[in-house]
């Protein structure tokens, strides 16, 4: 196996559903050495939910849970109990990297929190992900996805301004938060190689979307008071059009704030006589009074066509376009299929899948190709404890008393 | 205390611009590499414009641009000048990471694509961000970060359940892709650390939005089935949805997942005798009667502010938050004792106020930089003179040439 970017990083994941689990399967997808910890005979929590290989449940067939544990070794382990806790210790003893999401356990309590390990393992990088942060007034509340996307302030922003707001769709900011923690992790690890000091990473999934997503917005909202609101399909926030309208068979966007594009979009229309009107020459005029007329004028024209037949009129007179597409249009896509994006794997339990999403990053030197399918329940628990030091007896102690 | 951070000693070509370019390399910054913002006025960054299109102070004031170039040098040089090439290649030399996200192939012509780098500077660590990758089809396409989010199919997924996709109005793929860069500029940097290579890296930033779907790309593999637009309902939970509190435009959303939850939810908006009836002891039940739950919900809330109801809702377990616009994040207890956004000096706009990164880690973070986004040119005689020993003759000739510029 070549060398890649992370090889010889050893990581534990102690984590449940997408943040912890996306995190590590980042630095998986990079080489790192992952050893994913689970609860005994449940498995982790996303295992319970779909999509499941012909709809039936399956705690080895679920979609989500093959996806985002790929490349890693699966152990059962409850570090609630004390001898599952020795265990943990012994494993943290030759570990990197430790990322935690356990909302509903006290680390503390436990013994399992920063303040405590740093003292044992003075190298170790430990991370723990939460819906609200570890500290602060909310760091006790219970959150989801919808409740950490609401308070980050994404939510306010999508929907129409006389209707309820949404969240966004997949769980994006458990997502996020696991690719930030990734980074932070790796911020925290060349800080490691270079001072052998470990470090601890509060990883809020509210504060991702609060900073680099809504966070652009606030000296905007203490100058001139203008508070981002949601506006529904088209963005009133730069010159008209940013839209999203539908079409005879799906939906396209529309963005071309630019004169010249504007001007192109007519064109490519066949420079209709509504176009000629001032209200629509007036670029600002437009989007703060008048979008929606612009829009009924669209929408009859692109109610005549296709997502590919604007796409392509669009294109060719290079104005900004696409084609709302759905899943299945971008994993069809020749664009995609010649970038290989898509991972086609075999897996003993779930059979051969052909769209695991792949990485973003092709690095030129130490490439991604996907070493292993996900783990079963307790997969790597006899050559994992074997190593540790414990025999096959005490495995066998060990399940009877629902410790692995 | 500088030279303790971790990436301190790094030395960064930033030709990043607008958004996805540009955020990775202020996070770089405040870490400790030395980050050289590489403009031109004949090519000014579009985040610099504000309502003003002309050179001067005006460039400064962009909030946008406050936010996206912290911690960053910036040296003038125009590239669509042959001495412009020489010197950036000069620079390279004395570079570990190189930055960009021109439209592929602008580089190429310029004889500064990577195949032309590696000849400068062997082990120099290349980072191309681009809207659909460096080679493909759609790689050519123009577009904005709109676009990008509809060809990757996320769009097609925001919006009110069955109705048509509204998308993201928000440069989504912008933001994630900046951070996929970082994440991968990081990881080639532990790998150079260790074996001394450097190495390209292409980045799509429509990929970029692709691996937080993943879900959705496999539901249609398995079962053939396409996911729609989403809402605010959950295969899994119920109630689960946003719900109008006292006040204009005010909102709460809570999530119910467990059957103790459920239970003592009945009880707090007044509906005991729903707790004992069975056409709502489960999950599945409870989602098929979402309207009627949300309606009852709604009657509840609509009455409360929307942290009292959240206070209340947590006293029981239940997951509650307000939904916060920009003014609530500003004026939210929790994000400002987590310190969430920052003040930061700046010289001609005084204290402005940025947002913090979506992370704390201690103790690197008690030493990190937050230094104000760089004034056009600011650094031009510390790059040229410092670090490229022009003399000062020389750069007043680069100056009247408009190559320094």
């Amino acid at each position: 196996m070549a060398e890649q970017a992370l090889t010889g990083l050893k990581v534990i994941e102690w984590g449940s559903f997408i943040a912890a689990p996306f995190c590590t399967e980042l630095l998986a997808q990079l080489g790192a050495e992952v050893i994913k910890i689970e609860p005994p005979a449940i498995g982790d929590e996303s295992r319970s939910y779909g999509p499941f290989l012909n709809d039936v449940s399956n705690l080895e067939k679920s979609g989500l849970f093959l996806y985002l544990n790929l490349d890693k070794f699966g152990i059962t382990l409850d570090p609630t109990k004390p001898k599952g806790k020795e265990i943990l210790l012994k494993l943290l003893a030759e570990t990197d990297v430790f990322v935690v999401n356990q909302p509903q356990f006290d680390l503390q309590k436990l013994g399992l929190d920063w303040e405590t390990l740093k003292k044992s393992f003075p190298r170790l990088v430990m991370c723990i992900i939460t819906p609200f942060g570890y500290t602060g007034p909310y760091k006790n509340w219970k959150g989801h996805d919808l409740n950490s996307c609401a308070l980050g302030g994404i939510t306010s922003t999508i929907g129409y301004p006389e209707r309820v707001p949404i969240n966004p769709p997949l769980y994006q900011g458990h997502h996020q938060a696991g690719l930030m923690a990734a980074n932070a992790i790796m911020i925290s690890i060349l800080n490691r190689d270079k001072s052998g000091e470990g470090s601890f990473i509060d990883q809020s999934e509210a504060d991702v979307w609060a900073t680099i997503h809504i966070g652009m917005g606030i000296q905007s909202y203490l100058e001139e008071g203008r508070v981002r609101t949601r506006t529904g399909h088209f963005s009133a926030h730069r010159p008209y059009p940013d839209t999203v309208l539908p079409c005879k068979d799906g939906a396209v966007c529309l963005d071309a704030p630019q004169n010249r594009q504007w001007k192109r979009l007519l064109e490519a229309m066949g420079n209709p006589e509504w176009g000629n009107s001032s209200i629509f020459q007036d670029r600002i005029l437009t989007t703060d009074e008048h979008w929606q007329e612009a829009d009924a004028y669209l929408k009859s024209w692109l109610m005549q066509r296709t997502k590919a037949e604007i796409f392509k009129i669009m294109s060719e007179a290079k104005v900004p376009c696409a084609p709302i597409r759905t899943v299945d249009e971008v994993i069809n896509d020749e664009h995609m299929k010649q970038r290989g994006f898509f991972n086609s794997i075999d897996s003993p339990n779930a059979g051969n899948i052909k769209s695991y999403p792949g990485v973003c990053y092709k690095f030129s030197k130490t490439p991604y190709t996907p070493r292993r399918p996900a783990p079963s329940i307790g997969e790597h628990n006899q050559s994992i404890y074997l190593k540790l030091g414990y025999s096959l007896n005490d495995l066998e102690t060990m399940i009877l008393q629902g410790v692995i | 205390m500088e030279e303790k951070l971790p990436l301190s000693g790094y030395r960064v070509a930033d030709f990043g611009w607008v958004w996805a370019g540009t955020l990775l390399g202020s996070i770089l910054g405040s870490y400790g590499a030395e980050v050289i913002k590489i403009e031109s006025k004949k090519r000014i960054d579009g985040m610099r414009f504000g309502k003003v299109f002309e050179l001067g102070e005006g460039l400064e004031k962009n909030t946008f641009f406050q936010n996206l170039n912290r911690n960053k040098l910036s040296a003038n040089l125009n590239i669509s000048t042959e001495q412009g090439v020489k010197l950036f290649k000069d620079l390279v030399r004395k570079c570990d990471i190189v930055i960009e996200n021109f439209s592929p192939g602008t580089l190429e012509h310029r004889g500064l694509d990577y195949q032309n780098i590696i000849k400068i500077k062997p082990d120099i660590i290349m980072l191309s961000l681009s809207p659909m990758g460096q080679f493909g089809p759609l790689s050519r396409l123009d577009t904005y970060a709109p676009i990008i989010s509809a060809l990757s199919g996320i769009d097609s997924m925001v919006g009110y359940t069955g109705e048509s996709p509204i998308g993201f109005k928000h440069a989504y793929a912008d933001v994630v892709a900046s951070m996929c860069g970082l994440f991968a500029v990081l990881a080639a940097l532990r790998h150079h650390s260790k074996t001394g290579e450097g190495q390209y890296i292409d980045l799509s930033q429509g990929e970029a939005v692709m691996p937080a779907m993943g879900a959705a790309f496999i539901e249609y593999e398995m079962n053939g089935r396409i996911t729609g637009t989403q809402g605010n309902s959950s295969k899994i939970m119920a109630p689960h949805g946003i719900y109008s509190c006292m006040g204009n435009d005010q909102w709460v959303s809570i999530a119910v997942k467990t059957e103790e939850e459920w239970q003592n939810l009945c009880y707090i908006i007044e509906k005991p005798e729903w707790a004992k009836e069975s056409r709502f002891d489960n999950v599945e039940k409870r989602i098929a009667l979402q309207k009627e739950l949300d309606d009852q919900i709604s009657k509840w809330t609509t009455k409360l502010d929307k942290y009292e109801v959240a206070k209340n809702l947590q006293n029981k377990g239940i997951a509650a938050a307000p939904v916060l616009t920009t003014e609530g994040l500003f004026l939210d207890p929790g994000m400002n004792e987590r310190k969430v956004f920052v003040e930061v000096d700046h010289p001609i706009n005084g204290n402005t106020v940025l947002y913090n990164w979506p992370w704390k880690i201690s103790p690197i973070d008690k030493n990190k930089r937050m230094r104000h986004a760089p004034i056009l040119g600011e650094s031009n005689s510390y790059v040229f003179k410092d670090i490229l020993g022009l003399t000062e003759e020389e750069i007043q000739k680069f100056i009247a040439d408009e190559v320094i510029y």
